[in-house]
């Protein structure tokens, strides 16, 4: 079954919080998101790089169920959030077909026993497509009944701080959605919890009564900040937080991330495309090209040995307040069809070194062995 | 090197419901030839201000309370609407901040980025046209006046010989038109089968059929005959077999006829490119004039005789009459620029009395304007800026001082009745009231003063340089450069750019900015293209125009890193090809340091520090710059980010002193008393800071900076050594 082949990164810890297993997102035609597979352990900054329309917003709106994903599986904290069918489907589709090749095979032979044969194929088809409709209705199942009060914590910070933010509600509104749609009915609580988060944020309880648009842009991004902190999340994906803000103000957002997640111990996944920023941030970074992960490592092993051919193009595109260097830089470009030679090997996810994973075949596998060796 | 733009002491304010804003306050800077200038700051600090009123696209509430913007001779402050069109997105291009908002929802890409191509073109033709007509008739005159005098048979002569250059400049430009666009095909060709090629030898050739049929347009394009000429049968022939080889292989997949074919085209055309270029410009002359055929020479042969043939009939004398006229004229505005120092001199006189009558100084302003005028040399083709807005300046200066002194006699009567009703209600209430008396607004008339006397002296230094110079002019050069300006105009005029043409400009545009199947996304609406990609529309739809200065509004924030890098790439490589000057707006100092030659900080509407990109990031003085460095992560960044604490100011009440104090932890007291003035640091770098008075305590930037500059002075110095 070639389309099941797990790439799964093995974790060595019982400490992962969410584990992203072979996740497809399709769009028609279009394979956003193709067989990304990642854990994100506890306390971690987890990084997602790559170029715009490379998939990694996908992948983090995907894990936030905003779409119901194509193929794979997501689990947080153990239990399954998450879950496509499609891989199911093409396995049952595959498994038809080559019956119905061998069967014809069967038949055109002059073998004395094909009948047996057949119905032992079509015994063995049978269980698998059984087996699968299995697989498929348990994924149905766990897509359609997931536990809202897990769910919830896992929150999103959007990218555009702007437009995030409802204009015609206030502050108190904004935050407190989330508990009102939760079920908590208790004013004065709320306000009181609305209060707590506005400080823990660096804004004040003055605050609350206003409207996103009297708000600078660094304090509209606290502002989304605050409505995922006032739910007690154990994960937050931040996508893109700090891109559409001035640098002074993303050092500002920056901080206050950081603080968080080392006063209130969140996860967060964080999407950007500033490599600066990401790796000044990130425990650990993935870098995507369309649609698929091409490189995950610890961030500073990778930015100290990148492997991948385009994780080398991204490294050398970074721009950095230093003239001298600047003059001298020298941006080294990604062609797939020259970089790669897998005309005889397709290339799957492989670990060259311990926590170093690289989209690779075998001959490049030793190239990149001998790199890291050397 | 010459100052493109020069911005000089520029204050522009917001008409707002509470109150007036500052936006900018009184800034200057000069953008030379072919530099870019980067102007840094945070959102609100008046960075997207300062480039639209150069743009002359204030919002309507915008107010410009004084200053210059100069380009080519003219203030853009002042001058008409109508005027402006022929600057505004022709000379000088903006590149938006939100792609979103600068793209039309309902008009196709392709018809966005070939509108302002179509108009500008006209418009250019026209005024090309007209500079060239203008310019000749004027050269006829004075040539005529220096070289003819008393004698009419020369006069008909030299006036034959300006309509002939007309002439046979129109041939010039139909031959080299041809040859340019033969060449480019040739170019664009080789590239494409080079590119098949490469796809074919992958095995990954797809969309053949597009492929194979531009190339084979291309290929088709190059016939001229300077360019592909005696192998035209052959090319035709490798064309029309490799249309019916292309089509064969796609059902047989097998590619070896095509391959081969490909390659004898690409032979063809490298051996056309590789041929040296004839000299259209003595061609025209010889075609138009000598009625006879082109004799059958080798091209660097051809290009002598052509040479010699245009200059013994036509172009040594032409050159002589074109620099005895130059000089003629030149000296005679010489004497007369004399007079004007002189007088501009004495005038300072009357605009340093104490005491004003507006009679008087309205006639001595028009003498002195009127004189200045007429001290122009009409001949110079390079407009000389501080002679060309002397009016306008002066004007205004003027006008400001009486204005003033009107507005001062209102001001202090308001204020008078107003304070003394507040200190007769304040004393019946027994103590303060509950509101103010706002201060007397009073313009400070010394200043305004000094304003005219700035001006009236600027001119006059520029005045004795000018004069001083006298001898060393070179008037041959200079009729030479007088010719190459001529040809100039007349291929301005000559370049029609048509709807097809447009078209593939557009597309070559689109794929030099990086949209990939330009022809297909040619036809879509922006709410199709992804943010990165509207982007490049935007990017190309200014480079379209091929302006002169381009000013960049945040044009990269919105992108990833990969297309960043590309961008600026193609931005300073455009620079390059095109000589542009470039203004860069942003607040990523990494791509500051990229791109800049020159950096201005600006803050609250004033440019705090302002130097070249080596001196702002090495050794930079500014606590406000410090701040912008350290709150800034690079890959080396291990340490707490140290970010700005509050906000800007509120720009409706200025703060007295150092709009920066309140942020600023290095501030001193007197940052909160008074404005500190720029030092000067080096010849090319001051800053505005307290700091740098030499009463001032010493203070090392943060640890941050002091660590990063200390490191890249250690990888430059490794990297020399290594």
């Amino acid at each position: 079954m070639a389309e099941l082949n797990k790439q799964v990164t093995p974790s060595n810890d019982d400490n992962v919080l969410l584990r992203v297993e072979n996740l497809s997102q399709h769009f028609g035609e279009l394979k956003a998101v193709d067989n990304v597979s990642f854990d994100i352990k506890k306390g971690e900054v987890f990084g997602l790089v790559g170029e715009s329309g490379c998939g990694k917003t996908t992948t983090g709106r995907s894990i936030i169920k905003l779409y119901n994903i194509t193929s794979g599986s997501i689990y947080f904290k153990g239990q399954r959030i998450g879950a496509g069918t499609l891989s199911y489907k093409n396995a049952i589709k595959d498994a038809k077909k080559k019956f119905k090749d061998e069967v014809a095979e069967l038949k055109n032979s002059d073998d004395p026993d094909k009948a047996a044969v057949i119905a032992e194929k079509k015994a063995e088809l049978g269980k698998l497509i059984s087996d699968m409709r299995k697989q498929i209705a348990s994924a149905k199942y766990d897509n359609s009944h997931v536990d809202k009060d897990l769910i919830t914590q896992i929150q999103m910070i959007f990218q555009d701080p702007i437009a995030s933010l409802d204009p015609r509600m206030t502050v108190r509104e904004i935050i407190s959605e989330g508990l009102v749609i939760k079920g908590m009915k208790d004013k004065k609580q709320i306000d009181e919890m609305v209060y707590d988060v506005l400080e823990t944020v660096g804004l004040v309880r003055e605050h609350a009564g206003r409207y996103p648009h009297e708000f600078s842009g660094g304090q509209r991004q606290r502002i989304g900040v605050a409505r995922s902190v006032i739910m007690k999340p154990e994960l937050i994906i931040a996508d893109e937080p700090v891109s559409a803000l001035d640098v002074s103000i993303q050092a500002q957002v920056i901080n206050l991330l950081n603080d968080l997640r080392h006063d209130l111990g969140i996860t967060i996944l964080f999407v950007a495309h500033d490599l600066s920023v990401v790796k000044y941030f990130s425990d650990r970074i993935g870098v995507m090209y369309f649609g698929k992960l091409v490189e995950l490592a610890d961030s500073d092993e990778l930015f100290k040995h990148p492997l991948h051919p385009y994780t080398r193009s991204l490294l050398s595109a970074i721009p950095l307040p230093d003239p001298d260097y600047e003059k001298n830089r020298k941006r080294i470009t990604y062609v797939p069809l020259r970089d790669h030679d897998y005309s005889v090997e397709q290339p799957t996810f492989r670990e060259v070194s311990p926590n170093h994973f690289v989209l690779c075949s075998d001959s490049e596998e030793e190239k990149y062995r001998s790199i890291i060796g050397g | 090197m010459a100052n493109k733009l020069e911005v000089r002491n520029l204050r522009i304010s917001f008409r707002t419901v509470s109150g007036k804003l500052q936006a900018v306050r009184d800034i200057s800077f000069d953008l030379k030839d072919g530099e870019t200038l980067a102007i840094v700051g945070e959102s609100g600090s008046g960075k997207s201000v300062t480039s639209k009123a150069i743009l002359g696209i204030l919002a309507g509430n915008a107010i410009i309370d004084g200053g210059e913007i100069i380009y080519d001779g003219r203030d853009l402050l002042k001058i008409p609407e109508d005027e402006f069109y022929k600057i505004r997105g022709d000379k000088i291009a903006m590149i938006f901040q939100d792609p979103l908002s600068s793209l039309n929802p309902i008009m196709r890409i392709g018809k966005q980025l070939t509108e302002a191509m179509i108009l500008k073109g006209k418009a250019r033709q026209k005024s090309c046209r007209k500079a060239f007509n203008e310019y000749l008739a004027r050269l006829e005159k004075a040539m005529i006046k220096s070289n003819a005098a008393n004698d009419p048979e020369k006069a008909r002569s030299i006036s034959e010989k300006c309509k002939n250059f007309d002439k046979f400049e129109g041939t010039h430009l139909k031959l080299e038109t041809a040859y340019n666009s033969a060449v480019n095909n040739a170019n664009e060709a080789i590239a494409e089968i080079e590119n098949a090629l490469f796809l074919i030898e992958k095995n990954a050739f797809k969309d053949e059929k597009n492929i194979i049929s531009n190339i084979c347009e291309l290929s088709l394009g190059t016939v001229n005959d300077y360019v592909v000429s005696d192998d035209s049968a052959e090319l035709h022939t490798l064309v029309s077999s490799l249309k019916t080889a292309a089509s064969a292989s796609k059902k047989s997949g097998n590619y070896d006829e095509v391959t081969a074919n490909l390659n004898k085209i690409n032979e063809i055309l490298k051996a056309a490119i590789a041929k040296e270029m004839p000299n259209f410009f003595s061609m025209g002359y010889y075609l138009t004039f000598s009625g006879e055929p082109l004799p059958d020479l080798p091209v660097s042969e051809l290009n002598q005789f052509l040479r010699k043939y245009l200059d013994d009939n036509y172009m040594l004398e032409f050159i002589e009459y074109v620099e005895n006229a130059l000089r003629d004229s030149a000296k005679e505005h010489l004497v007369k620029k004399e007079a004007v120092v002189k007088e501009l001199k004495e005038s300072l006189n009357t605009f340093r009395a104490d005491v004003y009558s507006r009679p008087e100084i309205d006639t001595l302003v028009n003498k002195l304007v009127k004189d200045v005028h007429d001290s122009i040399d009409p001949m110079e083709i390079n407009r000389d800026s501080t002679a060309y807005t002397f009016e306008s300046s002066l004007r205004s200066a003027v006008e400001v001082y009486f204005n003033g002194e009107k507005q001062n006699v209102v001001e202090t009567k308001r204020y008078e009745k107003q304070k003394a009703s507040y200190d007769r209600k304040a004393a019946r209430a027994g103590g303060e009231l509950s509101w103010k008396v706002t201060p007397a607004a009073i313009v400070d008339l010394q200043l305004a003063k000094d304003n005219i006397c700035t001006i009236i002296i600027r001119l006059t230094e520029h005045y004795e340089e000018l004069l001083a110079q006298k001898d060393q002019r070179d008037y041959g050069e200079e009729a030479v450069a007088v010719i190459d300006y001529l040809k100039l105009n007349a291929s301005g005029f000559a370049n029609k750019v048509t709807r097809r043409l447009a078209k593939l400009r557009a597309l070559k545009l689109m794929e030099e900015v990086g949209i990939p199947e330009p022809r297909k996304r040619y036809r879509q609406y922006p709410f199709e293209f992804s943010g990165g990609m509207r982007q490049r529309i935007v990017i190309a739809i200014a480079l379209a125009a091929n302006p002169d200065i381009l000013i960049c509004d945040e044009p990269t924030t919105a992108l990833d890193v990969t297309i960043q890098a590309q961008i600026l790439e193609l931005i300073n490589k455009l620079k390059k090809e095109r000589n542009l000057s470039i203004i860069f707006i942003t607040h990523d100092l990494g791509v500051v340091a990229n791109m800049a030659d020159k950096i201005a900080v600006m803050y609250a509407g004033k440019i705090v520090e302002y130097g070249t990109s080596r001196d702002v990031f090495y050794s930079p003085a500014h606590p406000y710059t410090w701040a912008l460095l350290s709150s800034m992560p690079d890959l080396d960044t291990n340490e707490k980010l140290e970010a700005i604490p509050g906000t800007p100011p509120n720009m409706i009440y200025p703060p007295v002193g150092d709009a920066f104090a309140e942020r600023n932890k290095f501030a001193l007291k007197i940052d909160f008393e008074k404005q500190p003035p720029m030092f000067r640091i080096s010849d090319t770098h001051s800053a505005a800071t307290w700091l740098l008075h030499p009463d001032a305590p010493h203070v090392d930037p943060p640890k941050i900076v002091t660590e990063r500059i200390a490191r890249s002075k250690k990888n430059a110095g490794g990297d020399s050594n290594g």
